[in-house]
């Protein structure tokens, strides 16, 4: 039953994400999308080169290690 | 800067990559990613290929910052405000807390009862032709975060 749920969960998130990009493209991009929000919020180059590190993590984590 | 979005700066003209690199730039990803797709991590290949994408990365990002810094500041409004969208924090505390419950529960549960985002993209990373998608989709995140 965990798993079900937890699927759920994993699911909605996904879909959730999908509808607020696609939210997004329909206002014409007046709403930021993902990817805009996030280089908002990395405008400076520490929390830039923050992101950067983190995005190396994640290919890190799933390809090599 | 998204160019044509409404009171955003910086979107010179020659801040736009030209068909021909964005052709190249998407091939070379599409030949990486595909390349990822065949490797096993713990392995050399895997470094290598990975490192390779780490520096590719890297020097768009360097190219991008060296051009925003002489054209003009992007991600921003009209008036010098970053565009935040609120929606997405909420998103993000949603993800991260579901994270970190299916991690927690996977110490007494297990992580079959309780997976992680980690333990789906193994699954999912198990054929070569899903892993070379999702490398794809991890080069198109960097190029949408670092790129022009």
């Amino acid at each position: 039953v965990s798993r079900v749920l937890a699927l759920t969960a994993w699911v909605l998130l996904a879909a959730s994400l999908v509808g607020l990009e696609v939210r997004s493209l329909a206002s014409h991009r007046r709403i930021p999308g993902l990817l805009e929000t996030l280089r908002g919020l990395t405008g400076g180059i520490v929390t830039r080169s923050a992101l950067f590190v983190g995005w190396m993590w994640l290919g890190w984590h799933i390809f090599a290690r | 800067v998204r160019p044509g979005c409404p009171g955003s700066i910086g979107s010179t003209p020659s801040a736009t990559p030209s068909r021909a690199r964005l052709g190249s730039a998407a091939l070379g990803a599409g030949v990486l990613a595909v390349l990822l797709g065949f490797t096993t991590p713990f392995t050399t290949g895997a470094d290598i290929l990975t490192a390779v994408a780490f520096a590719a990365m890297a020097a768009v990002a360097l190219r991008t910052a060296l051009r925003q810094r002489t054209g003009g500041r992007g991600d921003v409004a009209g008036n010098g405000r970053a565009r935040i969208g609120r929606a997405w924090l909420v998103w993000a505390g949603l993800f991260a807390a579901l994270e970190v419950a299916t991690y927690i529960g996977g110490w007494s549960g297990g992580r079959h009862a309780y997976p992680t985002l980690s333990s789906l993209l193994d699954t999912a990373t198990g054929h070569v032709g899903t892993k070379a998608l999702v490398a794809l989709v991890w080069l198109a995140l960097g190029w949408g975060l670092f790129g022009p």
